[in-house]
């Protein structure tokens, strides 16, 4: 069974490059246009590991990921966000709220790539094994 | 008289009259020897020799007090205190000298540094402006996800050679799209830029410190406005059945500011949403006054202002009027350099005048000396506020009729110093903060009372300084406080005449040894020191060489 992988983003050309990456890295991939749609998605299928905008309209992206490791069902889920911002405050914060990576846009494909694939392929920290389905 | 420029000014007078000492000391009738010792700043121009100064050579007292030039001295003093000159340290006897010699080239150097100064300022509040402007944030958070969305295509194309013809012109189309955007995004922000987005970044402080340096270049007195003033108030004495009281009553102004001058006076309901009232007092440089409308005549006040402030804006409003050729001239006198300031400026000048009217010159002075300066006495006497009276009392510098001279300081209370002017011969500082020793930082922990302090600087100069706070009225519960401390001080040679003074000239109080502010101050091991100094212990010893140790440091 592959890895499956949410991808939240509201801008669609985005949406567009990360399927089109996770896809031929071979997880399945679905997709949430705010924070509202990410956690309702994430309520019928918990994901292997979410890729997380912070800008997002609505609810933020700090703010599903504090949603996320509050609710003990996704302990094993890996949260990755990405921020245009590029303030160490924000890096800080997102890491504070419980996500495992951080990545600023506009980043680099093979090393969005690479870093799933490492996050995937270690049991998350702290709660030990990795998630499966 | 200060004698460290007036050695070199009766030189340069001499040698432009091509004089030796020897007829100089003629004309002047004292002795050769004399002379020599007043050129090499040993001597003093006592009340006689200065008369016969002016009556030989044409050549008034003023001219040679050397007092512009002391004012000229400090200001250099404190600019080459800026770190920018930290390789090039002259020492006080050479800047002494400098001055002497060639101000103009003294004064063009300081508006080079003023101007270095603002770039500098607005510099720095452009820069946070760019970090934290709504505008711009989402600018840069647009330009990040279109660049991101370009970066990641164009990597996709790069990397994944087997991609379906479709799919890479696909891509490729999603690529122009972007590009496209990145344009108009970049256009977008240069048009923002251009068009002065940036909004109010540029520093205002420039045009208030330039109004204050006018006021001190006229000693803060107008004699043009207390004519105005005094004839104003005969006026509106006219006015009354009991012309000995209620002659600037707020009724009475009002009648006068509708019936002559064609002002509308509203007063703002209880309860009503108002902005923020900014009661400028007195004559110090402050905001323009909100509350008037010069073209509509219309004087708009808020209910929470005291009776006393009600009045000062009132005859404001009244000299913006019917003065207004008057402020128009003397602000041309003052070759401001900007729009705002000229603006500003004006505004303070109105202010005078209401003090004046408010506080007639002579029966003030008269007062002031009888009450021995008792500020709260004053202000019972003239029905005014605190902060007016303080700034009616640093305008009393009419030549041959002066009061007490003093210098004056408003800060708020994170320490901006936001009114400024000195005749005391405290040079206060114009860019850095206040010496937290001043018992101005301390008013705010007794907000309302009066403290006072005996200081020394590190030249030997002692100064007798009171502070109080006040704060701006509110119109009800919900509006924030504003809170200011006022420092009025006074070289301690005059301790005597002010009630505040009293117990404390007979050595029971020892002067505390304070600074202007950290970087000018030699003090190395004081415990209170926010910056380092820049002046060095060598320094510091010469210095208080220069000052001919008339005071000794304790």
């Amino acid at each position: 069974m592959p890895y499956s992988i949410l991808v939240v983003e509201d801008e669609p050309h985005i949406i567009e490059s990360l399927s089109f990456l996770m896809k031929r890295a071979g997880y399945k991939v679905r997709i949430a246009r705010d924070g509202d749609a990410a956690l309702r998605t994430m309520e019928s299928e918990t994901p292997d590991l979410v890729l997380l905008d912070v800008m997002l309209p609505r609810r933020d992206g700090l703010e599903v990921c504090r949603e996320i490791r509050g609710d003990d069902r996704w302990r094993d889920v890996r949260v990755i966000m990405l921020t245009a911002r590029g303030r160490d405050l924000d890096r800080r914060k997102g890491l504070e709220m419980g996500a495992d990576d951080y990545i600023l846009k506009p980043f680099s494909t093979t090393e969005i790539v690479e870093r799933v694939a490492t996050l995937l392929d270690q049991p998350r920290k702290p709660h030990g094994e990795g998630a499966s389905e | 008289m200060r004698r460290i420029f007036l050695g070199h000014k009766v030189r340069q007078l001499r040698r432009g009259l091509g004089l030796t000492q020897v007829k100089m000391a003629k004309d002047l009738e004292i002795s050769a020897s004399y002379l020599n010792l007043i050129e090499h700043n040993r001597r003093s121009i006592t009340g006689d020799l200065a008369e016969r100064f002016a009556e030989v050579y044409g050549i008034d007292v003023e001219t040679l007090s050397g007092r512009r030039e002391a004012r000229l001295r400090d200001h250099l003093q404190e600019v080459l205190g800026d770190e920018l000159f930290a390789a090039y340290r002259l020492r006080r006897g050479e800047i002494d000298e400098l001055v002497a010699r060639d101000p103009q080239f003294c004064l063009a150097f300081l508006g080079v540094y003023g101007a270095y100064r603002k770039g500098r300022d607005e510099l720095r509040v452009l820069s946070e402006h760019l970090t934290n402007d709504p505008a711009l944030v989402d600018s840069h958070h647009k330009l990040l996800t279109t660049l991101t969305s370009l970066r990641s295509f164009a990597e996709i194309m790069r990397d994944n050679t087997d991609l379906a013809d479709v799919k890479r012109s696909e891509f490729a189309d999603i690529m122009v799209e972007e590009s496209q955007n990145l344009t108009d995004q970049i256009r977008e922000l240069f048009r923002f830029i251009g068009e002065g987005g940036l909004g109010p970044a540029s520093a205002a402080e420039l045009p208030r410190d330039e109004v204050m340096d006018a006021i001190q270049a006229s000693n803060n007195f107008f004699e043009r406005l207390e004519n105005r003033a005094s004839r104003f108030r005969d006026e509106l004495r006219a006015h009354l059945a009991d012309p000995r009281n209620g002659a600037v009553s707020y009724e009475n102004l009002c009648a006068v500011a509708e019936s002559q001058c064609g002002i509308r006076v509203t007063l703002s309901e209880v309860g009503a949403v108002t902005p923020p009232a900014d009661p400028t007092e007195a004559s110090g440089p402050a905001a323009p006054n909100p509350h008037f409308d010069r073209r509509g005549k219309r004087l708009h006040l808020d209910c929470s202002l005291p009776t006393a402030s009600r009045r000062f804006l009132m005859l404001k409003a009244i000299c913006e009027a019917r003065f207004a050729t008057d402020l128009d001239a003397l602000a041309q006198e003052a070759e401001l350099s900007s729009d705002r300031a000229v603006e500003l400026y004006r505004s303070s000048l109105a202010g005078y005048f209401a003090g004046a009217v408010m506080m007639p010159y002579e029966d003030f002075l008269n007062a002031a000396e009888t009450l021995r300066y008792d500020l709260e006495a004053l202000q019972h006497l003239f029905n005014a506020s605190f902060e007016q009276v303080c700034l009616r009392l640093t305008t009393l510098q009419r030549p041959g009729l002066e009061g007490v001279p003093f210098h004056f300081l408003r800060s708020d209370i994170a320490g901006n110093v936001d009114k400024r002017f000195s005749a005391s011969g405290l040079a206060l500082p114009r860019y850095g903060g206040i010496c937290p020793l001043w018992n101005l930082h301390e008013a705010f922990l007794q907000p309302g009372r009066i403290l006072r302090q005996v200081v020394e600087m590190p030249e030997g100069a002692r100064y007798l300084q009171i502070a109080r706070t006040f704060a701006k009225p509110k119109s009800s519960y919900g509006d924030p406080d504003r809170f200011f401390s006022i420092a009025l001080g006074c070289d301690f040679s005059f301790a005597h005449k002010l009630v505040y003074g009293d117990r404390m000239d007979q050595g029971a109080a020892q002067p505390l040894p304070v600074g202007i502010e950290c970087r000018r101050c030699p003090r190395e091991n004081c415990g209170h020191r926010a910056h380092p100094s820049v002046i060095s212990f060598a320094e510091a010893a010469l210095a208080q060489g220069d000052s001919g140790a008339a005071v000794t440091l304790s």
